[in-house]
C-alpha cells in the first residue's frame, strides 16, 4: 500500500518509515499540511497517516481541504491530542481511525488493515 | 481575588493528578521504565516567586519542552529535566550509544516530540475532565539556567496558578517535573469548571 506520512516530527516520521516499510508498505513523507497536499496531488496515496498539530497548516485544515476537493483517501489520524472534542471533530471530517501517540506499531498496522 | 478554597484546590489537585497520571503512563510507554510521581504542588503565586523557588531547588542547567494552550483556559505547560536526564532519554529512545554530545537537531527533535506526547496527555486530560477544549501551540525545546526558567514565558500577568509534579524514572536515575502555568485571566472560568467538575462527581 502507498502511504503518505504527515508529521512535523522527524523522530516520528523515521519511526513510522521503519515500521511501515518493514510491513511492506511504500512510504512518502510530508512535514506539514501544505507539503502534504502537494504530495497528495502528485502521488495519490492509498492511505494518509496524519498528525494534527503542525506548523504552516495543521491536520484539521488538511482534512477540510480534502473534503472541499472531494478527495476520498482514507485518513488515520496519529496525534498526541487526547481531547474527546478533537477526536469527534476528526470523525466528523471523515477520519477512519484515530490513534493516540505514543502508539504500538501493531495497533497502527491493524488500523491500516481495517481500512483496506 | 486570588484565593482558592480548599475544595477547589482539592479538585484542582485531583485533576492535575489524573492528568499527570496519564502523562506518566505515556512516558512509561515511551521509555519502558516505571515512573513514580510525587503529590502535586499547586499554588496561586507570582512569577517572581516561581523564579525564586526554581532557582533555589535546581542548580543544574535545565532542558525544557514547553507547549502553550489556549481556550477557556489559557496557559503554558512544561516538561522540565536536568540536561543530563534529557540526554539519557534521547539515548534511550534513539538507541544512541554516543558518550559525548548528541547531535543538537536529533536531541531537539526527539525531546520536542516527547514533550508533545507528554504535555498533550496532561493538558488534554485536564480539558477532558473539565469538559473544555484547548488548542495547542507547537512544542518548543530549549535549555536554560534554573533562574531563567520563566524568562521565556514573557508573562502579561503578574500572578499564575502554578502546578508542579515531580516524577522519577526508576532504574535510570532521571527525575523531572510537569509544570502548568495557568493565566489569572482564566482563573474565574477555572473555578466555574472546577465547581461543575465537583458537582458532577457528587452525583455519581
Amino acid at each position: 500500500m502507498n502511504i503518505l506520512v504527515v508529521d512535523d516530527s522527524v523522530t516520528t516520521r523515521k519511526f513510522l518509515l521503519d515500521v511501515l516499510s518493514r510491513a511492506g508498505h511504500n512510504v512518502t513523507e510530508a512535514d506539514n499540511g501544505v507539503n502534504a497536499l502537494i504530495k497528495i496531488m502528485n502521488t495519490e496515496p492509498d492511505t494518509i497517516i496524519l498528525d494534527l498539530l503542525m506548523p504552516e497548516m495543521d491536520g484539521f485544515e488538511v482534512l477540510e481541504k480534502l473534503n472541499s476537493n472531494n478527495i476520498a483517501i482514507p485518513v488515520i489520524v496519529l496525534t498526541a491530542d487526547i481531547q474527546e472534542d478533537a477526536k469527534e471533530e476528526c470523525f466528523a471530517l471523515g477520519v477512519k481511525q484515530f490513534i493516540n501517540k505514543p502508539f504500538k506499531p501493531k495497533d497502527l498496522l491493524s488500523a491500516i488493515n481495517n481500512i483496506k | 481575588m486570588y484565593n482558592i478554597s480548599e475544595i477547589e484546590l482539592d479538585a484542582l489537585k485531583e485533576i492535575m493528578n489524573i492528568g499527570v497520571g496519564r502523562s506518566a503512563f505515556s512516558l512509561n510507554k515511551l521509555v519502558g521504565k516505571r515512573i513514580t510521581l510525587q503529590v502535586p504542588n499547586i499554588r496561586v503565586i507570582s512569577y517572581a516567586e516561581v523564579k525564586n523557588e526554581v532557582s533555589q531547588q535546581e542548580k543544574e542547567k535545565l532542558s525544557i519542552i514547553t507547549m502553550a494552550f489556549k481556550g477557556e483556559l489559557t496557559g503554558l505547560s512544561e516538561l522540565v529535566f536536568p540536561t543530563d536526564g534529557a540526554i539519557k532519554i534521547v539515548k534511550i529512545l534513539t538507541d544512541s550509544k554516543l558518550e559525548n554530545g548528541l547531535d543538537d537537531e536529533l536531541k531537539s527533535n526527539t525531546l520536542s516530540e516527547v514533550g508533545n506526547m507528554i504535555l498533550n496527555a496532561l493538558i488534554g486530560t485536564i480539558g477532558n475532565l473539565l469538559k473544555t477544549r484547548m488548542r495547542y501551540s507547537i512544542p518548543k525545546y530549549f535549555e536554560c539556567k534554573p533562574e531563567e526558567i520563566i524568562d521565556n514565558i514573557s508573562p502579561e500577568n503578574s500572578k499564575v496558578i502554578y502546578a508542579e509534579t515531580v516524577f522519577k524514572i526508576i532504574d535510570e536515575d532521571i527525575s523531572g517535573s510537569f509544570i502548568v502555568f495557568l493565566e489569572v485571566d482564566s482563573y474565574k472560568r477555572l473555578l466555574e469548571l472546577l465547581n461543575d467538575y465537583s458537582n458532577s462527581y457528587k452525583t455519581l
